[in-house]
């Protein structure tokens, strides 16, 4: 590991260590987990899990819901979620992953929400996600990130969050295939579906 | 035009406003300290109403009024865990308009093994369940 870090470091390969970094927070997470359940310490690791976790977690949540605002409020009720229900963990999966899901799962209920409430907008809400993206002030995309964010959205929801994970996040089919519930088979033709669509769409708008 | 993909920069266009992460943990304790604190209060104000009403004699039809309300409420909780248990394609808003937080956790595990992503994603085309 030691030998992979250095070589990270001398090639300055960000997604490798990305990974090797993650790897290292697993275990402290880990560590978390008996403290979180025990009433006396909870506070304490509540605090240095979301200390830990906030990053990778917002922006897991942001690139599925685009706007910063929303993606804050998601990322609360996620937290909130996890503090209610850390209780009832018991091992079956990686905490991490189980997070993964709480955050997933807040992230596509609010998203519902949402195509609900605007269900008399004359407008896909796809279209309407696009544009209060460009309208947030935190968005700062030039043409082609622009258009590379449009033909994510022609994604269906859950392709979008599996392209997501894979390309933007780095993520292995089988992390993933955890989270999501799903066969890494099933992943990988899902991922080769969603990079042609997107690679269509873009040549469609270039011509 | 296949390389478009590979020549795409990975960096995202969205930002965070400044100092978002710092004091986020310290803002959310605060918001779950908050939240907790208003749960242990209904539940002590709720002791109390209990013991306020424990030993009061109310009229028969009251009592049977709230016997009857009491099993009202037990049926459409049923109902809703049944349907909640029954229904496979559970869907996010579905999950949202679950009575309770205990059951939105029931459902929680389930909801993930079912999003159906998999049956979804074999097909080019996706239906939306929403």
């Amino acid at each position: 590991m030691k030998k992979l870090l250095y070589l990270c470091t001398f090639f300055e390969n960000k997604c490798v260590t990305n990974r090797y970094i993650a790897m290292k927070e697993d275990n402290a997470i880990d560590k978390l987990v008996p403290m979180l359940q025990n009433p006396a310490t909870r506070n304490k690791a509540m605090a240095e899990l979301m200390r830990l976790t906030k990053h990778t977690l917002y922006w897991h949540i942001r690139k599925m819901v685009l706007v910063h605002e929303d993606a804050d409020d998601v990322l609360q009720n996620t937290y909130i979620k996890i503090w209610k229900s850390v209780e009832s963990f018991k091992g079956e999966s990686q905490f991490y992953t189980w997070m993964y899901r709480i955050a997933t799962n807040e992230a596509l209920t609010f998203m519902a929400q949402q195509r609900m409430q605007n269900v008399q907008v004359p407008m896909d809400y796809e279209d309407l996600m696009i544009e209060r993206m460009e309208a947030d002030a935190y968005y700062d995309g030039d043409a082609m990130q622009t258009k590379f964010q449009k033909a994510i959205m022609t994604l269906p929801e859950k392709q979008r969050l599996v392209f997501n994970m894979r390309y933007f996040e780095d993520k292995s089919y089988a992390e993933i295939a955890e989270i999501t519930g799903t066969s890494e088979g099933a992943l990988k033709a899902s991922y080769h579906i969603a990079a042609e669509k997107i690679t269509a769409y873009i040549k469609n708008q270039d011509d | 035009m296949e390389n478009n993909m590979e020549n795409m920069e990975k960096k995202l266009p969205f930002e965070v406003p400044e100092n978002y992460f710092e004091g986020f943990e310290e803002k959310m304790m605060a918001k779950i300290e908050a939240m907790e604190a208003a749960e242990a209060k209904e539940v002590k104000m709720k002791k109390v109403r209990d013991i306020n009403t424990a030993g009061s004699s109310k009229p028969m039809w009251g009592k049977w009024a709230t016997g009857v309300a009491a099993a009202a409420v037990v049926l459409v909780g049923v109902f809703t865990v049944l349907n909640l248990r029954n229904d496979v394609s559970q869907t996010g808003e579905e999950i949202m308009m679950a009575a309770s937080d205990e059951e939105y956790y029931d459902v929680l595990n389930e909801e993930l093994s079912t999003l159906e992503i998999e049956e979804a994603l074999a097909q080019i085309e996706f239906e939306y369940e929403y």
